[in-house]
């Protein structure tokens, strides 16, 4: 009887690639692939480092499918994965120049000050750069992975609650940046010129 | 509660703005696809080496364990810890075991004592003989 992969679900899926099934396996990456991408790549903002971050996810994700709870959901136990990933990326490559943020290396550079002018267009693009990295991986699970809270708790290793708080602080301090039709260059301007690190609430 | 009002009204909005742009998802290219399998496939070949030495080690370890506790699960011979009584012969059973050996003896068949009669013939007649030259030796 031949199974067709694609009418499974995740956890069926991975409870397949557990067994042996390295077809199931190869299901899974389909589903996921571009997902972990887009996640890793708005955390590191490289491309290369995306492609290297989401394979080396799915290498440790398949080494690691013995410890997979089939109870469990299969997309927070692979996000998580791809999170550690990059913070072990990040810790392992710190020292190269490569890895700062553009925005804030070349503050100054006048095509610094287009990008985020066009950043002001969009509400994630200022998301990511003033919210501190939990609420901004907080709030793309949320809206973008359309995770419940319990999800994304376990995602990123906090309670419930937390990941409320962090939600609700994360709109909150994008309220006042919210792209207003008329006045979108004084916003990109306030926006040049305000470091990131006053703007993003803390936890 | 009229700042009440206006930080829902701000959630609402904001939840609304991030919804709406939520980036699109584009598929993944087949570059991407196809290093991610090539990579899983080369951790899949290290893994396998692994996996039967592990089963090896597995098998080997069951086997000694076996082995351990048929050792120490086997019957030994109970060893008592008192002092054995000496054994009470008495005179008669003494003077009676020649006679028990020779009678074994007769009852033993002839291939086991065959051996033995000839020995006896032969130390018979070494002894007749020492007798005779004793006897022509005195004058």
């Amino acid at each position: 009887m031949t199974v067709d992969y694609q009418t499974l679900t995740d956890e069926e899926l991975a409870t397949r690639s557990r067994d042996g099934s390295f077809v199931a396996f190869e299901e899974l990456v389909r589903r996921f692939e571009s997902r972990i991408c887009a996640f890793v790549w708005q955390l590191c903002r490289h491309e290369i480092d995306a492609r290297e971050i989401t394979q080396e996810t799915f290498v440790r994700a398949f080494q690691a499918l013995g410890q997979f709870d089939a109870r469990q959901s299969f997309a927070p136990w692979i996000f998580t994965i791809a999170r550690r990933k990059c913070i072990d990326h990040f810790r392992a490559r710190k020292p190269i120049a490569d890895c700062e943020p553009p925005e804030e290396a070349h503050g100054d550079d006048p095509g610094a000050l287009l990008e985020r002018r066009e950043e002001a267009q969009n509400l994630w693009a200022v998301a990511r750069r003033v919210l501190p990295p939990v609420q901004f991986e907080a709030l793309w699970l949320y809206y973008v992975e359309e995770m419940s809270g319990a999800e994304i708790a376990a995602a990123l290793g906090k309670t419930q609650t937390h990941v409320k708080v962090m939600l609700l602080r994360a709109r909150h301090a994008l309220a006042g940046r919210l792209p207003q039709p008329g006045k979108q260059n004084a916003t990109a301007a306030r926006l040049a010129v305000r470091p990131p690190q006053a703007v993003g609430g803390s936890l | 509660m009229n700042w009440w009002n206006k930080f829902c009204s701000q959630q609402r909005e904001v939840d609304r703005v991030l919804r709406a742009d939520r980036p699109a998802m584009a598929a993944a290219d087949a570059g991407l696809h196809d290093s991610i399998m090539r990579s899983v496939r080369a951790a899949r070949r290290l893994q396998e080496p692994r996996r039967e030495l592990a089963l090896g080690w597995w098998l080997s370890g069951a086997l000694a364990a076996a082995v351990a506790a048929a050792v120490l699960w086997h019957p030994r011979p109970v060893v008592s810890r008192e002092p054995q009584k000496m054994a009470v012969v008495t005179e008669t059973e003494m003077a009676a075991a020649p006679g028990a050996a020779l009678e074994l003896g007769a009852q033993a068949p002839a291939l086991i004592m065959a051996p033995l009669s000839n020995e006896l013939a032969r130390v018979d007649k070494d002894v007749q003989s020492a007798t005779a030259v004793l006897l022509e030796s005195f004058p």
